[in-house]
């Protein structure tokens, strides 16, 4: 036998140990749960080949057009996230890092619904004559941070608040002849949930379907040490 | 063993030149041997050249050779279309099984891969189709890895590189493999990629934008690769380094974004050269050190370069007919340089 094949063997194993191992780290504890209809848990489309099942995030981060964007420098400033200068009249933008944050999402609370009525009535102003739906989501982010422990002192109910990690990228914005660093959460992470069996009994006689009234799923979620999400419940309403 | 056998297989091909040679000799009347010097001479050949193929398998003739190449081809292309089908097969059921079954089947995956090498290895000599399961077993290795975090829904991270990185050039190691051992090397520098970019306080998969983070691997690859004894690895490490310097170089100088703190535009500049420069100086490096690969790998990318930057400085203002026939003109100048460098290498 080579030398180097015990040392390969050994390797395959231990990735596996280590990996498993930060699995059952994230679970020993559960540091939020939560239950999201269909509307905020989506199917993902599988297609006849692919038997896996996963479902994934839908929300908004409350900035459509005609409203202002909602991560002001003020507010990333509390987060503790510093955007750089802006260069001078004729130097090309130097887009920074995009960088991991964590992600305060409300469940169907007072910024969600400040959130429809304001959209609707600058919608009204603006464009009386067209038609919009608002996806059906009642999941909105609020604020973002550095580390999750910052945002659930400020947001303590975990019934109305979930922590979830993202990504935070900036883009050069230029409104009104006003220049300025345009944040935005660009994901979650991870923005999909594997659905393990026997969870899948529920979807497998579900048709993929976008777009409906009434939700036909709800999952009771939990996250962990690590903000690592994983299904614990599945019912059918 | 595969450094023996393109050794022998070299040897074979200039036997069958010098026996070629020898005839057009003949013909032409400048050499003529008695009967007894030509059957004694053939007799040392056929008897080499039966030798060389019973060790080494060797390609004894053109013909051979040919056949040869066809069936790597086939192998190839069978094996890719097995790997195919056994992994649509699990994707078709993959859902239907429980959960420890199939973190049973991620882990066994490799490990089989692995059993499977060492079984090929010893039976073929050309470790060819163990190169191709190696290629399979390191593919397997990195779907356990990743099913694995979408099973549990994990934040991905750069470490996984490093894991893969490090298996595939134990295994180059191991079996003398340098396929292997260019896919461990992409893998660690995506690693040292994502690492640095974590460092920097960004999401570790930006890395593939600021293609500076690739730099450092691209140098470390190519000084590991001259000052080493000089070995097929040493020549995998060079190309693998110049390759990733050169695109690292050509993704800096048009639209990358950059580590550095000044006007983008300077930067974007400086890269354009430093990819021009870096070029040329690797023609210079491959003609004294009689490396082939990395002189032609200088000389695609310079004629890249340059191709990139008459499209950037001339392409809009320039009428189209007379950009054509300068890029014509250009390419016939370095049709000549290169021509003469063949020359210069050829003399020394």
């Amino acid at each position: 036998m080579k030398r180097g094949l015990p040392a390969a063997v050994a390797l395959v194993v231990a990735a596996n140990i280590v990996v498993l191992a930060g699995v059952a780290y994230n679970r020993s504890r559960v540091v939020e749960r939560i239950e999201l209809t269909e509307f905020e848990l989506g199917q993902n489309y599988a297609g006849t080949d692919n038997s896996g099942i996963s479902l994934r995030f839908e929300w908004t981060q409350g900035s459509w057009p005609y409203q202002s964007n909602w991560l002001s420098e003020e507010r990333l400033k509390e987060a503790g996230i510093n955007l750089p200068p802006l260069p001078p009249q004729s130097v090309e933008w130097r887009i920074p890092l995009p960088r991991p944050i964590f992600v305060a999402l409300e469940i169907g609370g007072e910024s969600w619904q400040k959130w429809r009525d304001e959209y609707m009535k600058k919608q009204d102003a603006v464009a009386p004559n067209m038609r919009v739906s608002l996806p059906r989501t009642r999941l909105i982010s609020v604020d973002v941070a550095r580390n999750p422990e910052s945002l659930r002192r400020k947001y303590p109910d975990a019934a109305k608040h979930i922590i979830v990690r993202g990504v935070l990228r900036l883009s050069p914005g230029i409104s009104q002849d006003r220049r300025s660093w345009q944040a935005y959460i660009s994901e979650l992470v991870p923005d999909s949930i594997h659905v393990p069996p026997p969870f899948t009994d529920i979807f497998r006689p579900l048709k993929f379907e976008q777009n409906r009234d009434t939700p036909r799923y709800a999952v009771t979620l939990c996250f962990g040490i690590r903000y690592e999400p994983w299904i614990e419940s599945v019912r059918r309403l | 063993m595969p450094d023996a056998r393109q050794d022998a297989q070299q040897r074979v091909d200039r036997i069958r030149a010098f026996r070629e040679q020898l005839a057009d000799l003949e013909r032409d009347e400048v050499l003529v041997l008695s009967a007894e010097q030509r059957d004694r001479l053939n007799e040392h050949i056929d008897r080499l050249q039966k030798q060389l193929a019973t060790d080494f398998d060797v390609d004894v003739s053109t013909s051979q050779k040919q056949i040869s190449l066809g069936m790597k081809i086939v192998s190839a292309l069978g094996g890719l279309a097995l790997c195919t089908g056994v992994f649509l097969f699990f994707y078709r059921y993959w859902g239907l099984l429980a959960t420890p079954v199939q973190i049973a089947i991620l882990v066994a995956a490799p490990l089989v891969g692995l059993a499977g090498m060492e079984f090929s290895s010893r039976r073929e000599r050309t470790l060819y189709f163990t190169a191709l399961i190696g290629l399979v077993t390191v593919t397997l290795f990195v779907l356990n890895l990743i099913v694995l975090g979408q099973l549990f829904n994990i934040a991905p991270s750069p470490n996984a590189f490093l894991a893969w990185g490090a298996f595939a050039m134990l295994l180059a190691y191991t079996y003398r493999l340098r396929w292997l051992l260019a896919v461990s090397l992409v893998g660690l520098a995506v690693w040292v990629s994502g690492t640095t970019t974590v460092s920097a306080g960004g999401f570790w998969p930006s890395g593939f934008d600021r293609a500076e983070s690739y730099l450092l691997s691209a140098v470390a690859m190519v000084v590991y690769g001259t000052l080493s004894r000089e070995n097929d690895f040493s020549a995998t490490y060079r190309l693998c380094g110049w390759l990733t310097g050169f695109l690292a170089l050509l993704a800096l100088g048009t639209a990358g974004e950059s580590y550095l703190a000044a006007d983008p535009k300077i930067i974007r500049k400086v890269y354009q050269f430093a990819g021009l420069g870096s070029a040329a100086g690797a023609i210079w490096l491959g003609i004294r050190r009689q490396w082939n690969g990395t002189v032609n790998t200088g000389a695609a990318f310079f004629t890249i370069y340059l191709v990139v930057r008459l499209v950037d400085w001339w392409w809009d203002w320039m009428p189209k007919y007379l950009f054509f026939l300068i890029a014509g003109g250009i390419a016939a100048v370095l049709l000549a340089a290169f021509r003469k460098l063949r020359a210069r290498m050829e003399a020394s």
